[in-house]
């Protein structure tokens, strides 16, 4: 994950003239000009209108009180010195609380920001407009009195270190330790004191409590909202770079609009194309690997691309994938057929596709498929897939109550039953008895390709999707499962070959839920090894080293390695 | 145009010799009738009628965007009302707007009503069951549903009460107020709260001369003169509010023609209001009035005018009437003097030579005494011919320099009807515009385009209100 702070915004002028405009169209929102006309008619004129209550019972209480008598203008803003954002810490291993929690500090100085406007000094006639004819006492010479206020906050300083929090669909934004100092100049004396009092009473209630709504609810319309413009494919790489650019620059624009008068407006920030393609491949690889490493709470995972480990003996998680590439598996067994068939996909994505920068060949990984051109030629052999899968169900099974979900095919079973059979095999393993190849090819061909049409069909007049915009923090479901579901579409139907029951479930994953997601990898990760099992990993000698593992340290050479991986 | 429950509470009112001028919220109330008269904003038709002596009910409509409606009842025990109130066929104009309030001297507006309830007392031994009468009244609103109650209790020569409240469905406005009013030694006090932002306030009024003497300027002396003043506060939101009045009504001496100046002083706000209101013929008002802030140095200058209209033919049998009075109202001055009495007594006591010295003095100053008189019956002349003028129509115009505003009302009656159509007119919309362009004259960086005032002429508002009632 990475963001930019854009100082250029900051630099120039255009800054101050930018926030002057946003300040006055924040401060004016509630302000209607037809308020001047009823101001000039003098209170005490006896209306005698019928229709008094009917204005009263709609305007009573929305029209409250209103002692401006003309609108906030914003005479002037200084920002002399670019604000400036630090990060204090960052933790992406807080789920499920949040995605991302990150502390940061934010020092605005030297501000300057001057109000003038004009307000009623008579609060009894405020007080009094709404009120009805009938109990409405008349008082004799109780006109207006338009004062008008010139309110001046200079150097303003705002220290404030905030915690952020990076939900699914969100942003939330608590303020921890805000110290904000100005000096107050009021052209009106008498009230200089009483509105600083009152300004700087109301800065903890901002802090604390309005400030963080509205930025929540700020980000959570934006992240729907551009999840909604997106597609279904690029959605899962935009919304990083759209949370952090909230982290930065958002929310500061935000923050000074906001701290002087506790009103907020949503800063609109439209992603268009300028912004999306510079979102280099690079780039994007970068931040695929920061978050494939965030449980290792690592933020240097591209050290080492060709080590396993930086650490001697640790396994990190950013390198799991080459890890789990070398695992005992169909796919890595087969991995030789694999390629040609990935590439080809690659191409035909990329050509559909170029927001999707990742290179998904690099990372993609199918955990125990067996490729589509074993199957074609009939290069497998049932001795050794057996072998393998019984080494991994050893593994799996070897923690948990897990019984060995063994496979029935029928022949001649109901459309309705595969599809529950497709749950019950996403739970599972495969393993790999009664595997009757040939004849789950038809059956499950066609229920793919049904199912994949409806895909299809649902997603492109509403890509309405559940998945949240973030999903790239859970990309590591597809270095276990499917990578490319969109070989799944290009797959051409004539092909009598299997296509491996686990794509359905990687498909429907997408569409489904957002807990079936989170429940995926768990399931996965416990099927490579969890618990005890998982200390194991540390310090895998070099057992295996003729057959091109390099684990850990090598001095290590006596310890044996874990079942699974004796090839 | 009068609402004819406001009529009727009025009629309640004079039914039991309560003054509404001595009510420091009616110290200004002709010039506001003549400047800021209620100009109709909608269409409306209110039928009323009188159930009987002491019920009355009206029946509203009101077509704005929506038709709306209200259903009044009132109820009084007052003695008498048949009297004060009309149909809409037979009630002259003065009665059903609000026009020049003539306001009588103190002394003699006492004097009248203590020969009122001294006549009372000798007919009736429970003169206070006459007096301390009550009136109740409820209102309901379609289709808001809110109620408006008033229930006005005199309970006893000195001291009224008056009870209002306000109930909506959706309980959003529920307000109860109270006014109490008393009434001792030419002083009105009133106590007022109002739970519509816990509004408490006190008000009085003090009417000066309380005899004639005093004035020695003219001979006729029927000038009066009256300070007030009042204080509010806001209990929940802590706001004050506060002003002080003095009002002087009289008569130009040569004419007779009343005239009424009051001078108002907000002293937290720094308001200073000083209004001129004439009769200036029998047919027109004019009332004048200024304002100035002392804080902002803001001001305006308002005008107002009403031109009655009659029909030609029918005015010639109205002029004889007064003359009868007349002669008796010279009698109830001179009996307010005692001259008689003071005459009486001189010639049985004092001698001869004094007696000469007496008739000497008298004889110079028979002249002036009949000059008071004449002054007298000039004065009482302009009152009762304004008030038996059969007037078919009113034209009221009001102008404000600051506001730029032309407001317009014709009343009138037609055919058992009484009609009530205005409007108001805008030459420049926003005033507070112009203060912002003002202020900031000086700075350019303001762009000049935000506060563009139109200059065209835009009515604000137009409304009619026919009004009949039997």
């Amino acid at each position: 994950m990475s963001f930019k702070f854009n100082e250029d915004v900051f630099r120039d002028n255009s800054f101050n003239e930018k926030i002057k405009e946003k300040l006055t169209s924040a401060l004016n929102k509630g302000f209607h000009s037809d308020s001047n006309t009823n101001s000039n008619s003098n209170p005490n004129s006896n209306k005698i209108d019928l229709n008094q209550y009917d204005f009263n019972d709609t305007n009573k209480h929305t029209e409250k009180a209103d002692i401006l008598k003309s609108k906030i203008i914003v005479k002037s803003t200084d920002f002399p010195t670019i604000p400036k954002f630090e990060i204090l810490d960052l933790d992406i291993n807080t789920q499920p609380r949040s995605l991302v929690k990150g502390i940061c500090k934010i020092i605005v100085k030297d501000a300057m920001v001057q109000l003038q406007t004009v307000i009623e000094s008579n609060l009894l006639l405020v007080n009094m407009k709404n009120s009805p004819m009938f109990i409405k006492p008349k008082l004799i010479e109780n006109n207006s009195l338009e004062i008008p206020i010139v309110m001046t906050f200079s150097q303003i300083s705002l220290e404030a270190i905030s915690n952020i929090f990076v939900k699914n669909n969100s942003l939330s934004i608590s303020f921890n330790d805000v110290n904000l100092d100005f000096n107050f100049d009021c052209s009106i004396k008498i009230l200089q004191n009483t509105i600083e009092r009152r300004l700087k009473d109301s800065m903890h209630l901002l802090f604390k409590d309005v400030l963080p709504t509205v930025l929540f609810n700020m980000s959570q319309s934006w992240f729907t909202n551009n999840h909604n413009n997106s597609t279904s494919n690029n959605v899962n790489h935009i919304p990083p770079q759209l949370s952090s650019s909230t982290t930065s620059s958002g929310t500061i624009l935000d923050k000074s609009n906001v701290k002087k008068n506790g009103k907020s407006s949503l800063p609109k920030t439209v992603f268009d194309e300028v912004d999306l393609q510079e979102l280099s491949p690079k780039n994007m690889v970068r931040l695929s690997t920061i978050v494939s490493s965030r449980h290792t709470l690592s933020l240097h995972g591209t050290s080492g691309l060709h080590s396993m480990a930086s650490i001697p003996g640790c396994l990190e998680k950013q390198n799991l994938y080459r890890f789990i590439s070398r695992m005992p598996s169909l796919s890595n067994y087969y991995s030789a057929y694999r390629t040609g068939v990935t590439s080809d996909n690659n191409n035909v994505n990329n050509a559909n596709n170029q927001m999707n920068c990742i290179d998904s060949q690099h990372y993609s990984h199918d955990n125990n498929f067996l490729p589509e051109r074993v199957l074609r030629e009939k290069k497998y052999d049932l001795n050794q897939i057996i072998d393998i899968q019984n080494k991994l169900y050893e593994r799996s099974a070897a923690d948990e109550n897990e019984k060995p979900k063994r496979r029935t095919i029928k022949l001649n079973r109901k459309h309705k039953k595969r599809q529950e059979n497709i749950e019950s095999v996403r739970q599972s393993t495969p393993t790999f008895e009664k595997f009757n190849l040939p004849k789950l090819t038809d059956e499950s061909k066609k229920s793919t390709v049904t199912v994949n049409n409806n895909k299809i069909d649902d997603e492109v007049p509403s890509p309405r999707t559940n998945v949240p915009p973030h999903m790239i923090f859970n990309e590591n479901i597809e270095y276990f499962t499917e990578k490319d579901h969109s070989l799944l579409f290009d797959t051409p139907l004539h092909t009598n070959e299997i296509t491996d029951p686990e794509k359905l479930p990687n498909d429907i994953i997408r569409s489904i839920d957002i807990k079936d997601i989170k429940i995926n990898p768990k399931k996965r990760i416990n099927s490579l090894g969890s618990g005890s099992k998982r200390i194991s990993f540390v310090g895998i000698n070099n057992l295996y080293n003729n057959n091109g593992w390099k684990w850990g340290n090598e001095d290590n050479t006596t310890v044996l390695p874990p079942p699974p991986y004796r090839l | 145009m009068l609402d004819f429950m406001d009529y009727v509470l009025r009629a309640f009112e004079r039914s039991t010799s309560w003054n509404r001028d001595n009510n420091y919220e009616n110290i200004t109330v002709t010039s506001d009738t003549l400047i800021n008269f209620p100009i109709p904003t909608t269409f409306k038709f209110q039928s009323s009628d009188r159930a009987s002596n002491n019920t009355f009910n009206t029946l509203e409509i009101t077509a704005h965007k929506q038709v709306s409606g209200s259903l009044a009842y009132l109820y009084t025990d007052a003695i008498g009302m048949d009297k004060y109130i009309r149909g809409s066929q037979m009630r002259t104009l003065q009665d059903a707007t609000d026009t020049y309030r003539h306001i009588q001297p103190f002394f003699a507006k006492q004097s009248q009503d203590l020969s009122e309830v001294r006549n009372n007392l000798q007919s009736n031994n429970n003169a206070n069951n006459d007096i301390c009468r009550s009136l109740y009244y409820g209102r309901i609103y379609y289709p808001t549903s809110i109620l408006e109650a008033m229930v006005v209790k005199r309970i006893n020569f000195h001291n009224q009460l008056t009870i209002k409240s306000l109930s909506s469905a959706n309980n959003k406005l529920n307000v109860i107020f109270v006014n109490w009013q008393k009434y001792k030694n030419e002083n009105l006090q009133e106590l007022t709260f109002s739970s519509d932002g816990v509004l408490c306030g006190y008000r009085f009024l003090h009417n000066f001369m309380s005899s004639p003497s005093k004035f020695n300027s003219a001979l006729y002396n029927n000038a009066s003169f009256s300070m007030g003043g009042e204080m509010w506060l806001g209990l929940s939101t802590l706001t004050p509010g506060c002003s002080t009045s003095l009002r002087y009504c009289t008569h130009a001496a040569n004419t007779g023609r009343p005239l009424t100046l009051t001078l108002s002083w907000n002293p937290l706000f720094g308001h200073i209001s000083s209004t001129y209101s004439a009769r200036t013929s029998m047919s027109t008002t004019f009332a004048a009035r200024y304002d100035f802030n002392l804080y902002s140095t803001d001001s305006n200058l308002s005008f107002g005018c009403e031109f009655w209209r009659k029909n030609s033919t029918e005015s010639t049998d109205v002029n004889k009437t007064p003359l009868k009075e007349e002669n008796q109202n010279h009698h109830h001055v001179v009996s307010i003097f005692d001259e008689t009495d003071y005459n009486k007594n001189d010639e049985k006591n004092i001698p001869e030579k004094q007696i000469k010295l007496l008739n000497d003095i008298t004889h110079t100053f028979s002249s002036s005494l009949e000059q008071m008189d004449k002054e007298k019956s000039i004065i009482e002349d302009v009152e009762h011919k304004f008030n038996n003028e059969n007037f078919t129509n009113v034209w009221k115009m009001a102008t404000s320099l600051r506001d730029r505003n032309i407001r317009m009302l014709w009343e009138g009656k037609f055919k058992g009807f009484l009609l009530s159509a205005g409007t108001e007119i805008f030459l420049t919309r926003d005033y507070l515009n112009s203060v912002i362009r003002y202020i900031n004259q000086n700075d350019s960086t303001i762009n000049q385009t935000d506060t563009v005032t139109p200059k065209t002429p835009s009515p604000i508002s137009f409304g009619l209100t026919i009004q009949y009632s039997t």
